[in-house]
């Protein structure tokens, strides 16, 4: 069985070569890119299998890409990586078609795993966030208006914030 | 005369020795009766000024030494002339028979002409005369002792002054009619003449009082009137000079000038004049001087100097400016103005008022700068916290975009090394390597606080509800305490700046409250009413002294908390005290710099 191929993209050159490094001896890198307009070149000319890409990056985040490689209707599979332990950036992520979500910190142990995960078909969550999404997503209309739907339940006193509309994070390298 | 002078030295002496003596004996002092002075005036008694010169010569006349006064009356205009003269001549003869007259007083030229007449009457006294001019007899013989002034009116002068104050004026009317008094008129026209040339001069010779009321009031305007004297052919009562000047000043339809004070007040403008007060004491200083022994050989005839007379009240309605009076005028009848009876009050009022005018505009000055300067303070405070703010940002940016993906570097590069084949797989080595992994996750959990510290980005990301919201549960998790968070329904948009002032007091309230105040159970909540969102702190906590707390560096806190709220148009209040908890409340526009600025 040939080796899956794998696109990597985020803006920060030593947490993408450490993806690089931790990813190389498992999977086929075609490439590892630093912002989103790369990533659509990259994914373009490769059709990796599985996209492992960064949320916040100048030009093109994370999320816009997520957008336009769902719409090309490829069959490559898309992890979200970030920094943020946040379950309504998780559910956001899963609902723009992103296969897995994983947490930076923890992608040395669950990368991986999440790329398998996807590979064979399934959604990968990161440990800390997967409950509050799973419980989100059996609630209601998540992407409603109304606060209440959208916010999610407290967990162990940790409180997490809810707005109205989407989630903005991926808006912040610009503004 | 060697005799007279030892016995007035005497006097002399004994009024210095016995002042106090004299005044019992006023007759003499050397037993000799004070000496006799007769006044012959020159018409009635009740004739106008008559009785003011007669008190002025008896006045000066009497100054240096008692005198026995007389004044009889020659009424030679209201009874035919020589009988008049000749009652006085047998009325003077009869009453003064056997007395020393010492001097003779003669008030004007008729009455000069008959103490000159009837000089058989007193004939070694001396007479001070008043008349219009020097008496021939003088001119021929120059021993006969008379002395005296001339004042003839001065018609020309007044005529002179009057043209100057009325440039305009063409025609002038001449009221002088005086038939009784032997070419009266004569003198008048020709003291009159030279001015012919200049203007039209009408002389009004009408022979009763109301033809010539008549021929007054129909004189026309830019002219004026010269009234002398004016005796009617005929009256029914006798009227006097002075009564017509104010019936013809009552319809004149223009002004009317005199050349005698006797007319002024009476609604005449005034005039060169030789005043009457003045005639009678020169007269009576006169006989003074030959009573004490000077010859009146020796005390040359004067003239009576002019003065040019006003009746303030005439030259205000006439509308003469008053600055084109001559220099040295004597003005009648003016009443102070308020300006002059209250100057030094008025000026010390106005004096007052300036000073108190001056202080209050430097007082409000002073506050004015006072205010710009707070609001500079103001600003400055607003900038410098906005500029913490942005180093902060900064700074939590750098941190959690570097440091922390670093780390996350680090991170995924051990696992990675963990999972690697060989030697690695070691236990131990394998227990260094989660250990060490563990490490970088607790440094990246401490950045992040850190960063969250110093700034909420979360503020950005979600909102300013959501960000407290986390904010208060992550307050609690470290403390160990209750912190409860309610919101209001929606919040709707809330300005950038107005958010982060109210995370920055909600943080600094539960931060002062946790652990000046020992608080165990805090509350955070979050309203809106209208456009303004209010944000209110409270806590179970000791609370404090808020004065004392704003007096020492523990209100620092306070002061900045305070300086945020006023810097989007916000206000803050504290309310605590003592053992009773603390509440904290602001409340500020949601759209703060808008309606700041």
């Amino acid at each position: 069985m040939p080796r899956a191929s794998v696109l990597i993209a985020d803006d920060h050159p030593v947490v993408l070569a450490a993806l690089v490094n931790l990813l190389k001896d498992t999977f086929d890198v075609a490439a590892a890119v630093a912002d989103g307009h790369r990533l659509i070149e990259a994914a373009t000319r490769f059709r990796p299998d599985v996209v492992v890409t960064d949320i916040s990056m100048p030009g093109l985040n994370g999320m816009e890409a997520l957008g336009r490689l769902k719409a090309a209707r490829w069959e490559t599979k898309v992890i979200v990586l970030t920094m943020h332990v946040d379950a309504n950036l998780a559910l956001e992520a899963i609902l723009a078609g992103a296969s897995g979500f994983v947490v930076k910190m923890f992608a040395g142990a669950e990368l991986v795993t999440a790329i398998h995960t996807v590979l064979e078909g399934g959604l990968y969550l990161a440990g800390s966030v997967a409950d509050d999404v799973i419980a989100a997503l059996s609630t209601n209309t998540p992407r409603g208006n109304s606060e209440k739907a959208a916010c999610l339940p407290a967990r162990t006193g940790d409180v997490h914030g809810c707005k109205s509309g989407p989630p903005r994070f991926w808006k912040e390298r610009q503004r | 005369m060697a005799r007279r002078t030892v016995t007035r030295l005497l006097s002399a002496i004994a009024v210095f020795m016995l002042p106090q003596v004299r005044p019992t004996t006023p007759a003499s002092s050397e037993g000799r009766p004070a000496p006799t002075v007769l006044t012959i005036h020159w018409g009635p008694e009740s004739f106008p000024g008559t009785q003011l010169v007669d008190a002025a010569i008896r006045e000066a006349v009497s100054r240096a030494g008692p005198v026995r006064y007389y004044a009889e009356y020659l009424k030679t205009e209201d009874f035919p002339p020589e009988t008049a003269s000749l009652a006085l001549r047998d009325y003077i003869h009869h009453n003064f028979e056997g007395r020393h007259i010492d001097v003779v007083i003669a008030d004007a030229g008729p009455a000069l002409q008959f103490t000159l007449r009837f000089r058989e009457l007193f004939p070694a006294a001396p007479i001070v005369f008043v008349s219009g001019q020097i008496p021939d007899v003088m001119m021929n013989h120059a021993a006969i002792r008379v002395t005296g002034i001339v004042n003839d009116a001065a018609f020309a002068e007044t005529l002179a002054l009057a043209l100057r104050l009325h440039p305009f004026v063409r025609q002038v009317f001449v009221v002088a009619r005086a038939p009784v008094s032997e070419g009266y008129d004569e003198r008048v026209r020709a003291a009159l003449r030279p001015f012919s040339q200049r203007t039209e001069l009408t002389y009004i010779q009408e022979p009763s009082v109301s033809r010539l009321l008549a021929a007054v009031k129909a004189v026309p305007a830019q002219s004026l009137i010269l009234y002398t004297r004016y005796t009617p052919e005929e009256a029914d009562t006798a009227v006097y000079p002075d009564q017509i000047a104010r019936l013809m000043a009552d319809v004149s339809p223009v002004p009317i000038y005199c050349a005698t004070d006797l007319y002024m007040g009476s609604g005449v403008v005034g005039g060169m004049i030789r005043g009457s007060y003045a005639r009678g004491r020169r007269l009576g200083e006169i006989a003074r001087q030959i009573l004490d022994g000077t010859p009146p050989e020796q005390i040359p005839v004067g003239f009576q100097q002019v003065v040019p007379t006003f009746d303030w009240r005439q030259v205000r309605r006439w509308g003469i400016d008053p600055s084109r009076l001559p220099p040295g005028s004597d003005i009648l009848f003016k009443t102070p103005t308020t300006w002059e009876s209250y100057r030094r009050y008025i000026v010390g009022i106005v004096a007052v008022i300036a000073g108190q005018i001056l202080l209050i505009a430097a007082l409000a000055a002073q506050r004015a700068r006072r205010r710009r300067a707070d609001e500079r303070i103001r600003h400055l405070a607003g900038r410098l916290i906005n500029a913490e703010e942005v180093t902060r940002a900064a700074l939590a940016r750098e941190l959690h975009d570097g440091v922390c993906q670093e780390l996350a570097a680090v991170s995924i590069a051990v696992n990675g090394l963990k999972n690697s084949s060989g030697l690695i797989q070691d236990a131990h080595t394998q227990h260094a390597l989660s250990k060490l992994h563990d490490e970088t996750l607790g440094i990246v959990e401490g950045i992040r606080r850190l960063s969250h510290d110093l700034h909420p980005a979360a503020l950005h990301l979600l909102g300013l509800a959501a960000a407290l919201r986390a904010h208060c549960s992550e307050v609690a998790k470290r403390n160990g305490v209750h912190v409860g968070f309610t919101i209001e329904k929606d919040l709707q948009s809330i300005s950038p700046d107005v958010a982060l002032t109210l995370f920055r007091v909600a943080q600094e309230s539960l931060r002062n409250g946790i652990e000046h105040g020992q608080a165990l159970r805090l509350s955070v909540s979050l309203t809106r009413s209208g456009d303004d969102v209010e944000l209110t702190v409270s806590d179970d906590g000791w609370g404090f002294d808020l004065d004392a707390a704003r007096r020492d560096g523990r209100g620092l806190g306070l002061v900045s908390m305070e300086e945020r709220a006023r810097s989007v148009g916000g206000q803050v209040q504290i309310v605590t005290g003592l053992h009773g908890g603390t509440t904290i409340r602001v409340r500020c526009p949601a759209a703060a710099r808008e309606a700041l600025e």
